[in-house]
């Protein structure tokens, strides 16, 4: 009796019918603890970009990032802009000012003899030409700029 | 007649789509959620012709859960604190379990939601590993290339993801 009893339970516990083909994505039929515990193995710039995909994944990793952001680390900042970084490829991080910033495809070696005064958007100011001029922010990107002042 | 030890002992499962397969009870017991019910049963009550039923499973998925744990039979059995800290740690995962997911989506998240419903918790880690591994490093439309998702926004969301994208990008 306990036996079946245990079976019983057995049975009743998890029914579920997923894959339904003709409806939404398998990855969106799952248990919303599944997927929670999917998202926990993700980076938070990962979270970002995830919660940009569809309603549903929105909904379950939906935070407001302009507050939560600045809260963390300036290490887990930089780790948040590079990780973003590798998906902009017209972005750069800048260790300075803890920001990504636009590419300036005029910072290469033969443009920078021509480009007297350029602007660079964290304000840095450089008295003196880098010593290997232009292409080093193309040549770190993703990875962060670190600026030797 | 003494019974028969446990790590010998055959157990008998049979899918949902009435597969019967014959296990080893230390490899079954990799699920504790088998382990506990079987801790209350005679040995005596699983026989072949009367299998554990696991519904909701069917076979092939079976097949790829009970590899599983034949291959892990002899992992140590962590703590809920290992768990928790091994879980944050690193999406590593280890070569052989790698090659073991290498299957197709449907499949790796049928494995996930056996492996939560029998309460196989290494195999449930190395299932959620294996989808956030398919997330990393992806842009959205990566994303929704991978797991076909559809871009299901209405344009006042289109409008707050832009804007979340100006704040990221636009400094």
């Amino acid at each position: 009796m306990r036996h079946s009893r245990l079976l019983h339970r057995l049975l009743g516990k998890g029914r579920w019918n997923y894959w339904r083909h003709d409806q939404k994505p398998a990855i969106l039929q799952l248990p919303l603890d599944i997927l929670l515990l999917i998202t926990d193995n993700l980076t938070l710039h990962d979270k970002f970009l995830l919660s940009h995909t569809c309603k549903a994944l929105r909904q379950v990793l939906l935070r407001d990032w302009e507050i939560e952001l600045p809260q963390l680390s300036f290490e887990h900042q930089i780790v948040f802009w590079v990780g973003l970084a590798y998906t902009l490829p017209n972005r750069w991080v800048c260790l300075k000012c803890c920001k990504l910033h636009p590419i300036d495809t005029s910072d290469v070696p033969a443009a920078f003899t021509l480009v007297k005064h350029r602007t660079v958007p964290c304000s840095l100011e450089r008295s003196q030409p880098p010593e290997e001029p232009g292409s080093r922010q193309l040549a770190t990107q993703p990875a962060t700029w670190i600026e030797t002042l | 007649m003494a019974e028969a030890k446990p790590a010998s002992q055959k157990i008998w499962l049979i899918s949902n789509d009435n597969a019967t397969m014959e296990v080893d009870r230390v490899v079954v017991e990799r699920s504790m959620l088998l382990k506990n019910m079987l801790e209350d049963l005679s040995h005596t009550d699983i026989t072949q012709d009367n299998p554990i039923p696991i519904p909701n499973v069917n076979e092939a998925v079976l097949r790829k859960v009970v590899e599983w744990c034949e291959h892990h039979r002899n992992d140590p059995v962590t703590t809920p604190d290992d768990e928790s800290d091994a879980r944050k740690k690193t999406t590593d995962i280890e070569e052989w379990d790698q090659k073991f997911m290498q299957v197709d989506q449907e499949m790796l998240f049928e494995i996930i939601l056996a492996s939560n419903f029998l309460d196989i918790k290494p195999l449930l880690d190395v299932g959620c590993k294996t989808v956030a591994n398919m997330i990393k490093g992806k842009s959205p439309e990566e994303i929704r290339k991978t797991f076909n998702i559809t871009n299901d926004f209405s344009a006042e969301e289109e409008e707050q993801i832009r804007r979340e994208n100006e704040w990221a990008e636009d400094r």
